[in-house]
């Protein structure tokens, strides 16, 4: 009796000592894990930030070369024709002259279209994406279309400014790797908020493909995008739809973004 | 106190007695349940221990002893650690198992030592115990779980109760089988249980007047 109860009493406190350290080690698992999570979480926040900051150098350096070897050496050719012109007078020469300012105009105008569109600032989302799948369509490479059963109201700045950059941003992608042939764009003003659908018959991306590629060093694109929808609250998703590939934005307009 | 203890012995019930008076000094600005507990655990083994020099029979105290100890543990893990909407039946049941226990108690005598409701007590306190270590680890509030009192109290109750439960569940029968054999698990293993609680008690009132506690988030 009297070595049973002392067993009895050990195995109490060895399993009382047991249940505390797995207290003690499961709550230490707890916190590592967390601070993996945490870790990770603040990894991909830099990643987010360098590649925007990237994105904008990027941006910087195309617009300075764009200038410089465009523009510049535009200007330097009618800087020539009218040193021609001063000694000669000649009415071609002068015609030569104009035409190419005509065409440094129109692009420093492309620069600063790109840089901002003014049709976004003066006429909104809706006749900026009809603009923009027109110009896309006019390459004949690829049919574009756009459609907005229900009117857009004018929105948030920033909220237009970024679902017409995420929608850019996309289609070039789309371009660039899908190898589609058409693009439907639509845009569907609901109560939540502002559903923006693209739907493309290429080789398109997925949900899981989508997170591995901004997940990874890179694809700054992608992480612009990130940034863009994180900025509006915005969330994406993919999906298919028959064979074709659909991407769907949603974006909460509170009263503010209205 | 009886002659043939020997001075191991002697020191070992001395310093057991004497135990809680750190955690009644490190918790006195606190005044919550667990303090209190302290404080009466204190008098009552110092009472114990003054009973035995005088060689006066002191098992009554003991009843009133696992009484006051139920009800002060009981009150700091309900509030501790009782969901907002359960704690009115907790406060209930607790009542319940008091008036059971005085009642029970005084129909056996309230002379002895009622040590099977005493088991069952202690049983209870290692349920919640349990409860209390699974709500450390659900809320992760301290980056290092030792230095979270809650947990410091529920370890320290954990090992006292587990240890003193299975002494007074065989209580009765060891007292006729094997009466060496009891008081020496009352000397060698109570004692320093008690003395084990009362310092990691003390510990943990010291973190919580230090307060240098890091949430985890």
């Amino acid at each position: 009796m009297g070595s049973l109860v002392i067993t009895a009493i050990a195995v109490m406190l060895l399993l009382s000592v047991g249940i505390v350290f797995f207290v003690v080690l499961y709550q230490r698992r707890v916190i590592k894990h967390q601070e993996d999570i945490r870790s990770i979480n603040e990894r991909k926040q830099i990643e987010l930030i360098q590649a925007s900051i990237r994105g904008e150098e990027e941006e910087r350096m195309r617009i300075a070369s764009e200038l410089h070897d465009d523009v510049g050496a535009t200007l330097s050719s009618v800087r020539l024709f009218l040193h021609a012109a001063r000694r000669s007078s000649d009415a071609e020469i002068l015609d030569q002259s104009r035409d190419l300012l005509d065409d440094s105009i129109r692009k420093v105008r492309n620069i600063s279209h790109k840089l901002q569109p003014a049709l976004l600032q003066q006429l909104g989302l809706q006749a900026s994406l009809e603009s923009f799948a027109a110009m896309l369509s006019k390459t004949g490479n690829i049919t574009i279309e756009y459609s907005c059963p229900v009117p857009l109201p004018r929105l948030n700045d920033n909220v237009e400014l970024s679902v017409y950059r995420i929608l850019q941003e996309l289609t070039s992608n789309i371009l660039k790797h899908a190898h589609a042939s058409s693009i439907t764009i639509e845009t569907l003003l609901l109560p939540a908020g502002l559903r923006t659908v693209i739907v493309h018959d290429g080789e398109g991306l997925t949900e899981t493909s989508y997170k591995e590629l901004t997940y990874k060093k890179g694809a700054i694109g992608l992480k612009n995008i990130v940034n863009r929808l994180k900025s509006v609250n915005a969330s994406i998703s993919f999906d298919m739809q028959g064979d074709a590939y659909r991407i769907i934005i949603e974006t909460p307009l509170s009263e503010k973004r209205l | 106190m009886p002659d043939n203890l020997s001075l191991f012995t002697k020191v070992l019930i001395y310093l057991s007695t004497l135990s809680g008076l750190p955690a009644v000094m490190a918790g006195r600005n606190k005044r919550s349940a667990i303090w209190l507990y302290v404080l009466l655990s204190f008098i009552f083994d110092v009472n114990g221990t003054v009973l035995r020099l005088m060689d006066i029979p002191r098992f009554w105290a003991s009843n009133l002893f696992f009484l006051v100890e139920f009800l002060c543990f009981s009150c700091y893990f309900i509030g501790a650690i009782c969901p907002q909407k359960y704690k009115k039946i907790a406060y209930y049941l607790t009542g319940a198992m008091v008036v059971y226990f005085v009642i029970h108690t005084s129909i056996k005598s309230v002379w002895h030592t009622n040590f099977v409701d005493g088991a069952i007590l202690y049983g209870i306190y290692i349920f919640y115990c349990l409860c209390g270590l699974a709500k450390v680890i659900q809320e992760i509030e301290y980056v290092m779980i030792e230095r979270n009192p809650t947990f410091i109290f529920c370890v320290a109750i954990l090992l006292y109760a587990s240890g003193s439960f299975i002494i007074l569940l065989f209580e009765n029968k060891l007292l006729y089988l094997e009466n060496g054999l009891i008081l020496s698990l009352w000397l060698y293993v109570r004692n320093p249980l008690n003395i084990f609680k009362n310092l990691l008690i003390a510990y943990g009132f010291v973190l919580m007047n230090k307060n240098k506690w890091v949430r985890s988030s």
